[in-house]
């Protein structure tokens, strides 16, 4: 029994020095450390007495025994007066630590609290940026993919976000740039003034610019935004240009329409007259023959000639009438002799000219090599400049009254020349003659697209169509250029033969 | 008056025309005949001699037919007239005012041709 009392002081002496070894570092109970190291000796000398009291059965030591007890007395005196003395100090310390120990909880217990609610808000953060920075992906997936440039400009006029065709397109685009420092060729009063106005007004805008540095055509819309004006641009050169061709093809159409409405009053005299000579003198043989009167051999040579003559007449009318009101535009590009063209020209108006007592003067080279382009629009282009040299003599009171039509070759093209003896074209007026629709000529004359529209087909065949500066005497200069190609560029119109002609000039 | 004794003017820019129309009066007869290729020749040549019946075509370069038949009435030169026309415009009323008293249109034969001048001359007899 004494040893098991004993074996239980011995833990009781243990649990207290631990104690007491980890109560050391609370400052408020450091002073209570030696009561838990006295009491604990106390009991280990308690413990020892019992231990003693075992080992004097079998082996006595009275003496150790009784030095035991000794210590023990000793021991247990001042830990009972002290410990007497301190107990309600340690009571007092063992209650407050005890309800620091409640308070500590408590704030342990809502600063948990706080914690797990901004948890909760940091992953509700982080689930709203992961969306924000999904849905921007997705935003800069969608404007990078698209084939408009999109801007966005803030009121500074500074570029703060293009796309990637922005990036790639715009020569000069910069981000961080000024718009009109970046892109100066978009200060045109037109695109400038658009984008000002969607600027100041905070309105959308739309419009077409050509913008030069790239020489292409760009559909520009303007939305406000918060911070400036968003800007999308997209390429349009491609309808645009098959918007210029429709656009010069029906300019075209209004050539033909123009030269014939032009010519339909002539046409009266220049259809009907050869038909009234030539009914004429037919009848007249016919009303002999029903008279049973036989006229002489020299008459009838000379009435079955001038119907022959008359006839020729009128065909060569309608030959070139032919070409004239066909619309060439679809026609192949094929070789053909300019002389050729020229002469079915003159033909076409030689009788009118010489009725209005005005002079032809033709100097056509025989050396001029076959020209590559459709023949009727070129000879479109002749007969309006003879049209208009006609139209400007005949409305003068001049008293020269004379066309000169020249034909040859300088440097790498076939140039055709026109001079009339007209009144000449005032300086003004030479600054607008080549504008669609601008006319000098008096009402009923023309509409004042055959200049302009000549201009145009001559551009299509690489040539040029030119009012010559520094003459005395209106000069139109019709330049086409001579093709290399090798088989056709050493032959001229005079060296073919009628095959040869037939097969370059696509005629029989 | 008769045909025989009249003396006619021809006015056309077409020369082959003129001599067909002279040849056709020359052919009835008629001995006073006369060609012009412009109205503007045609009124020179009213300084020169008295017509009696006037042949115009109305669409003729440097002077037309309905100018030259203004300016005679402004003249106060009086004559039948026969116009040739061809879909041109004009204002039929006034040239009736002026003195034309046919409208033909080519190609036209001889018969009606000389029958119009006949029937015009008749017209200046009773003037």
């Amino acid at each position: 029994m004494d040893t098991l009392i004993a074996a239980s002081y011995a833990i009781v002496f243990s649990c207290l020095t631990w104690m007491a070894a980890n109560l050391r570092n609370l400052t408020r109970l450091n002073k209570y450390l030696w009561i838990f190291i006295s009491f604990g000796l106390f009991i280990l000398a308690c413990g020892g007495t019992h231990l003693m009291d075992v080992l004097n059965l079998w082996w006595p030591q009275f003496g150790l025994a009784s030095a035991i007890r000794i210590f023990c007395a000793a021991a247990s005196v001042p830990t009972a007066i002290v410990f007497a003395k301190v107990t309600p100090s340690l009571a007092r310390n063992i209650r407050s630590f005890v309800e620091v120990l409640a308070t500590t909880q408590e704030q342990r217990d809502s600063a948990q609290g706080a914690l797990t609610a901004a948890q909760a808000i940091v992953a509700e953060r982080r689930r709203a940026a992961s969306e924000i920075a999904f849905a921007n992906e997705q935003l800069h997936a969608v404007m990078n993919s698209t084939s408009e440039c999109i801007l966005q400009i803030d009121h500074q006029w500074t570029i703060l976000y293009g796309n990637r065709e922005a990036a790639s397109t715009l020569p000069d685009f910069r981000l961080g740039g000024n718009l009109w420092k970046c892109f100066p060729a978009l200060s045109s009063a037109k695109a400038e003034l658009e984008i000002r106005n969607a600027m100041q007004n905070r309105t959308e805008g739309n419009l077409e610019n050509y913008y030069e540095p790239n020489d292409r055509w760009y559909n520009i819309h303007t939305f406000p935004t918060r911070r400036g004006i968003s800007i999308f641009s997209s390429d349009i050169t491609a309808e645009k240009k098959l918007e210029e061709s429709l656009c010069r093809e029906r300019l075209i159409k209004e050539l033909h329409i123009e030269a014939m409405s032009h010519l339909a009053g002539g046409l009266a005299h220049e259809i009907s007259n050869p038909l009234a000579i030539i009914h004429a003198r037919a009848s007249d043989l016919q009303d002999l023959a029903a008279a049973q009167q036989v006229p002489s051999a020299e008459k009838v040579e000379a009435t079955c000639g001038s119907i022959v003559r008359t006839a020729e007449r009128a065909i060569r009318v309608l030959r070139g009438l032919k070409g004239l009101s066909r619309d060439a535009t679809s026609d192949p590009m094929e070789f053909f002799d300019v002389r050729s063209i020229c002469r079915e020209s003159v033909d076409l108006q030689s009788s009118r000219f010489a009725r209005h007592h005005v002079e032809m003067r033709i100097h056509l080279d025989s050396e001029v090599p076959l020209v590559l382009g459709r023949d009727v629009q070129i000879g479109q282009i002749v007969t309006n400049l003879l049209n208009n040299a006609f139209d400007a003599i005949v409305q003068s009171e001049s008293t020269e009254r004379w066309i000169s039509m020249d034909l040859g070759t300088r440097e790498s093209s076939v140039y055709v020349k026109v001079v009339d003896s007209g009144p000449g074209i005032s300086q003004t007026n030479r600054n607008r003659i080549m504008e669609p629709f601008f006319t000098t000529k008096k009402p009923g004359f023309g509409t004042g697209v055959g200049l302009s529209l000549s201009r145009a087909i001559a551009n299509d065949h690489g040539g040029s169509l030119i009012l010559c500066d520094g003459v005395t005497n209106t000069t139109f200069e019709l330049l086409l250029p001579i093709s290399q190609s090798p088989e056709l560029a050493a032959l001229s119109g005079e060296g073919l033969n009628e095959d040869q002609r037939g097969i370059y000039l696509g005629r029989g | 008056m008769k045909i025989n004794e009249a003396s006619i003017l021809v006015v056309d820019d077409e020369p082959d025309l003129v001599e067909i129309f002279t040849a056709w009066l020359e052919g009835a007869d008629c001995k006073k005949v006369m060609g012009a290729g412009s109205g503007k020749a045609a009124l020179a040549m009213f300084e020169l001699m008295c017509v009696d019946l006037l042949v115009t075509d109305i669409n003729m370069p440097v002077m037309d037919g309905i100018t030259l038949i203004r300016a005679l009435a402004k003249a106060d030169v009086s004559m039948p007239i026969i116009i040739f026309v061809s879909g041109q415009t004009y204002n039929e009323s006034e040239l009736r005012q002026l003195g034309v008293r046919t409208f033909l249109s080519k190609p036209v034969r001889r018969t009606k041709f000389l029958a119009a001048i006949e029937d015009a001359l008749a017209i200046r007899q009773e003037q």
